[in-house]
């Protein structure tokens, strides 16, 4: 009780701090895939241009430098960023910034020649999706040989070593659920630091298709297993860069490529997203107690110069303003009250919960359209 | 106040683990801002760009050619 105590407290300060550490920039909705999940239901042809770069560059230099805190880091997403051919200038521009910058990719255009571009760029941090064995992240991904772009992709970063911080992201639904432990093992085997799970939100694409979202029981079951995984000893030294045996790798690293090379089998960390409470699991799959940072730390540009926190949060409702009227780190410092003052998420099934002060509403992408009530909530599916 | 404790918090070895969080969909933190810090972004971007491009003597005689 304690700690959840000066949890709370930990959380209420951070919220009056209000510290910017984490900006998406919403760069492209263009997207060569065409996933039965997303939240952006991008097309390979969007109505939306890419933001120019110049756009992009006159927000965030509204951000002074002492609001420019430590750490601060630029992800990139979209649709998929790769399909932007300034790729590299973009990160220069913000490397010459001073700025750790990264993205969220599907792996596609991610070959070698990509990757050391990217590294020279001053890439710092990378997130691949991953949902499920061959068969399985093809049908999510709509895209045959898609399975196999992400794992060379996911071979070649993790074998980079610690200039880079990296993880695989899977989205867990009914068709991948039963293939957990088998990719469990290979991304052990492609050397991954960290395997992060989340699953589905019924928005976008998702919404109405039913092999997306797991029932209570499977979720609860996936709970379960993210806390097997991480109770054993190795999880302690988990999400560093040790050493990784390539020899079972389908995509063989050069010599040149191993940041180690003593053949020992590297401890991946596995962890749940942050996207909800989780009650009594909250110590069990993730390292740190939940706290949904959107617009407390997190903020995002969106395609078309809008200003939000996640770029998943339902932009027609919770969108703060736009780049090319307002000034980007005023509205950070003055605007974003829905975000940083959450009572008013106390109705429909929040409304009487008990557990409503460590939840704060569940993550704020839980909340769309009339928002009279929460989309999601993690802790009714474990509760029953 | 709230930023001493901020500050206070952060700097406590720790307890800095409560700062290093990871947005849902975004990518993880990392050591990247401590090689961001140990190197000079601009010399690096600078060593990057004289490797790709050619010299001034060599575009001269590649003309000339």
């Amino acid at each position: 009780m304690i700690g959840r105590l000066l949890h709370r407290a930990f959380r209420a300060n951070e919220t009056a701090v209000h510290e910017l550490n984490y900006l998406f920039w919403e760069c492209t909705t263009r997207c060569n895939l065409h996933c039965r999940h997303c939240g952006s239901d991008c097309f390979a042809a969007s109505r939306d241009v890419d933001m120019p770069l110049e756009d992009f560059l006159r927000a965030f230099d509204t951000i002074p430098a002492e609001g420019r805190a430590k750490p601060f880091t630029v992800v990139l997403t979209g649709g998929e960023p790769l399909l932007r051919p300034d790729i590299t200038e973009v990160g220069r521009a913000l490397r010459s910034r001073g700025v750790s910058w990264g993205m969220v990719s599907n792996g596609w255009f991610y070959d070698e020649a990509m990757h050391r571009k990217l590294m020279d760029a001053g890439m710092g941090t990378l997130t691949i999706s991953l949902d499920g064995l061959a068969e399985s992240h093809d049908w999510m991904r709509g895209h045959p040989g898609s399975y196999a772009r992400a794992e060379r992709a996911i071979a070649l970063a993790a074998a980079e070593g610690p200039r880079l911080a990296f993880d695989v992201v899977t989205c867990v639904n009914k068709r991948n659920f039963n293939e957990l432990e088998a990719l469990y093992a290979r991304m052990k085997e492609l050397g991954v630091p960290q395997w992060r799970i989340f699953t589905v939100i019924p928005i976008g694409r998702a919404a109405d298709d039913p092999d997306m979202q797991l029932s209570d029981a499977e979720f609860t079951a996936l709970m379960d297993f993210i806390a097997a995984k991480r109770a054993g000893p190795s999880q302690r030294a988990a999400g560093n860069y040790f050493p990784c045996s390539s020899s079972e790798n389908q995509f063989p690293l050069r010599p040149s490529q191993r940041p180690h090379a003593t053949g020992e089998a590297r401890p991946m960390k596995v962890t749940f997203s942050c996207e909800g409470y989780l009650g009594r699991y909250e110590k069990q799959v993730r390292d740190v107690p939940y706290f949904c940072h959107a617009g407390v730390n997190i903020a995002s540009v969106l395609i078309d110069g809008r200003i939000c926190a996640c770029p998943n949060i339902d932009r027609d409702v919770f969108s703060q303003g736009i780049i090319y009227q307002d000034n980007f780190y005023q509205v950070w410092e003055e605007r974003f009250a829905p975000f940083r003052d959450r009572r008013w998420t106390r109705k429909g099934r929040c409304a009487d919960c008990k557990v409503w002060r460590d939840c704060l509403g569940n993550g704020m992408h839980n909340w769309h359209g009339d928002c009279a009530s929460v989309l999601n909530c993690h802790y009714a599916k474990i509760k029953g | 106040m709230r930023k001493w404790i901020h500050r206070a918090l952060k700097g406590a070895s720790l307890t800095t683990a409560l700062f290093i969080f990871q947005a849902c969909y975004g990518t993880p933190p990392g050591p990247a801002q401590d090689v961001l810090e140990q190197d000079n972004a601009t010399e690096l971007i600078e060593e990057t760009v004289a490797e790709e491009e050619p010299a001034a003597e060599e575009t001269e005689q590649i003309v000339a050619e």
